[in-house]
């Protein structure tokens, strides 16, 4: 069943096949050439700001015989996807790039990975049961996973930070993130709600408001999105 | 009682002391075509909701084929087809593609509608999802919708948006379905006309709660509106207490009475209370109705 | 079979498919014997619910207009029956008064509305395929 919904997640194999071709090229180069921690922040900034990262369901999964919980791993999973292969195409570039911090640079580009993907499941995490994530939610995550990104990476170029912070950081974020995924995984629903169970104590009408939100990078869309 | 699906009491608020749905119950038995009507914001995509399970009631029970869409929704949901206006439809993939995802997910397919809906529209299995029209995309929903035979067909203001030969197209498909399987219809409209085609019985909804509930050929020959000038009955609880009254309200410079009931009685009971003889009663359609009851008030007009 | 309906007319619509089907038997278009479509098929023909036009049948089928034969279909009767006289004559006389009021307001006489009703009796029986059938009263 997951399998069969990541695979609907992305049903254009060419568009996401060339838009990763483009962007895996241009990273990777970027890496042999330029800050790494740029390329990174600007990934990051890409990703943070597109719909993708910080959508939660749709009523269409919503509507269907699928149990909560598959539907919650199938997105985290395809939201995963959609990531990961970027920074494993910067971590791939360090060995071949200028730095001299090679090492440090490396951890600090999964620790940035490992946080991001933190930030992924949390957008899942606050108020499970329902089908969107607030809007005031997904927008803290996303600021505050770009700031902390972007912190890592100035502090990286200019300011190594030594190699056994970096790794006792990722060993955190690594158990951080097994945490909350069991805690989200476990209390996800059968189904997922529309709106809160118990009445708001002023109008958010706003929350359910028919008219949508453009997010900017049309293409990027398009590939990945649902229309 | 074993019906399709049953409301008990349903008491649903937004915001805290603003109920949308006040204590709202009624049933659907099998075989049945419900239209649920309202005024926008009245609660009927919020009753739909609670029928799938995506919102729970704050007080009340509610029941669709004896199980609690609390507890077992995703059993509920494999015996449901659902088209609802908001619902996006995956961009990027094939009319094919979707099809073989529902087939997947429920048991049954009827693979000769599905052929019958995309001919009648004239779409090919391979067509992209996001270079249908409106209708057509709407279309397919339907299809993934009543294909896979459902027991309860949920359908939440289906035609909104459409233009009217899309509208009659996507009835025809309802209808199809309806003499196909013989399945429960369950719909919203603001369509009158689409109502009274496909709808059996209309239930009302008004200030949260269920305001009429009746069959659509009952409301056509038992009720009546009458004209009564508002000199004659200056206080409106004159007219409200006469027996079968439902509602008075005041357009420019008459009462427009609302009564269940057949229209010589009404004049008579008119003349009665009232005094005047020969006060205009009519019969109305069900659009007619439907402002009577719902209605707010209009003003005098000045001259 | 021709039958239009109006969702919005001031008869409900299975109402509307009996009397259309019974002016059709008065006039001739429809004959004793002859084969209705299902109401399944009227239904989707006519984009109605398939229980309406169940219901139209019915009613009909009590008053012994048509009749439902198991497994071949429905069918016109062969014996029409009599309809009452005393209620259509009522009818008949209300609608004549509204007719004669309606024309005196404009100016016509009666042999202006004579005239009318000849040439209204034309175009009911004009695509009839035969000699209009009386019904006896």
């Amino acid at each position: 069943m997951i399998y069969r919904l990541i695979k609907f997640e992305y049903p254009s194999w060419k568009g996401v096949a060339i838009f990763y071709a483009v962007v895996l090229g241009c990273l990777f180069s970027a890496t042999l050439f330029a800050h790494i921690g740029t390329s990174v922040t600007v990934v990051a900034l890409l990703f943070l700001l597109g719909t993708r990262a910080v959508g939660r369901n749709t009523m269409f999964e919503a509507a269907l015989p699928i149990p909560g919980r598959d539907i919650f791993c199938a997105r985290l999973l395809a939201n995963l996807l959609s990531i990961w292969p970027l920074f494993l195409a910067i971590i791939t570039a360090i060995p071949f790039s200028r730095t001299e911090t090679k090492a440090q640079t490396t951890a600090a580009v999964i620790e940035a990975l490992l946080v991001i993907t933190f930030g992924m499941i949390a957008v899942y995490s606050f108020r499970v049961e329902e089908l969107k994530a607030p809007r005031w939610w997904k927008q803290i995550i996303g600021w505050i996973g770009m700031i902390a990104v972007s912190v890592l990476f100035i502090q990286i170029d200019f300011d190594p930070i030594p190699l056994f912070l970096t790794i006792s950081a990722i060993g955190i974020c690594v158990l951080a993130c097994m945490a909350l995924f069991w805690k989200t995984w476990n209390s996800t629903p059968q189904s997922f709600q529309r709106g809160p169970t118990e009445p708001a104590l002023r109008d958010l009408a706003l929350e359910r408001s028919v008219y949508p939100r453009s997010r900017g990078c049309p293409s990027y869309e398009r590939s990945f999105l649902h229309k | 009682m074993s019906g399709i699906l049953e409301f008990d009491n349903i008491v649903r608020a937004y915001v805290k002391a603003k109920p949308v749905l006040n204590g709202v119950s009624f049933s659907v038995a099998e075989g049945e075509v419900v239209g649920l009507l309202g005024r926008n914001g009245t609660g009927k995509t919020t009753l739909i909701q609670i029928t799938m399970g995506l919102l729970f009631p704050q007080s009340g029970t509610v029941r669709v084929f004896g199980l609690s869409p609390a507890t077992d929704p995703v059993a509920i949901k494999k015996r449901i087809g659902y088209v609802a206006e908001d619902q996006v439809l995956p961009g990027a993939s094939s009319i094919a593609e979707l099809v073989s995802f529902h087939k997947y997910l429920f048991p049954r397919w009827d693979d000769e509608l599905e052929r019958r809906i995309l001919d009648r529209f004239r779409l090919s299995p391979k067509d992209k999802i996001m270079r249908l029209s409106k209708g057509q995309a709407r279309a397919i929903a339907l299809l993934c919708a009543v294909c896979h035979r459902p027991e309860l067909l949920i359908l939440d203001e289906p035609a909104a948006g459409l233009d009217p030969a899309a509208r009659r197209e996507f009835l025809e498909v309802a209808i199809q379905f309806l003499n196909r399987e013989g399945a429960t219809i369950l719909f919203s409209s603001h369509y009158m006309n689409d109502v009274e085609r496909i709808g059996g019985r209309a239930v009302i909804l008004d200030e949260g709660k269920v305001r009429l509930d009746s069959s659509l050929d009952s409301l056509r020959e038992d009720y009546c509106v009458a004209l009564v000038p508002i000199e004659a009955a200056p206080n409106p609880e004159t007219l409200t207490h006469i027996t079968g009254c439902l509602r008075a309200r005041s357009v420019s410079r008459d009462w427009h009475v609302l009564f269940h009931g057949n229209p010589d009685d009404v004049q008579k009971l008119l003349a009665q209370s009232v005094g005047i003889n020969g006060i205009r009663c009519d019969r109305m359609t069900l659009e007619e109705l439907f402002v009577e009851l719902t209605g707010n008030e209009q003003a005098q007009v000045l001259s | 079979m021709n039958l239009l309906i109006h969702p919005g007319d001031e008869l409900p619509i299975y109402r509307q498919i009996m009397r259309q089907i019974t002016e059709a038997l008065a006039v001739g278009r429809l004959r004793p014997g002859e084969k209705l479509p299902s109401h399944r098929d009227l239904a989707e023909e006519l984009v109605i619910a398939p229980l309406t036009v169940k219901k139209a049948y019915d009613e009909l089928e009590l008053l012994r207009f048509i009749e439902t034969q198991r497994g071949r279909g429905t069918f016109v009767c062969l014996k029409q029956p009599k309809i009452k006289m005393s209620a259509q004559r009522e009818q008949i006389d209300a609608a004549a008064r509204n007719l004669l009021s309606l024309a005196y307001l404009v100016g016509l006489d009666l042999d202006d509305v004579v005239a009318t009703l000849k040439k209204a009796e034309s175009e009911l029986t004009h695509d009839v395929r035969g000699p209009v059938r009386k019904t006896s009263v």
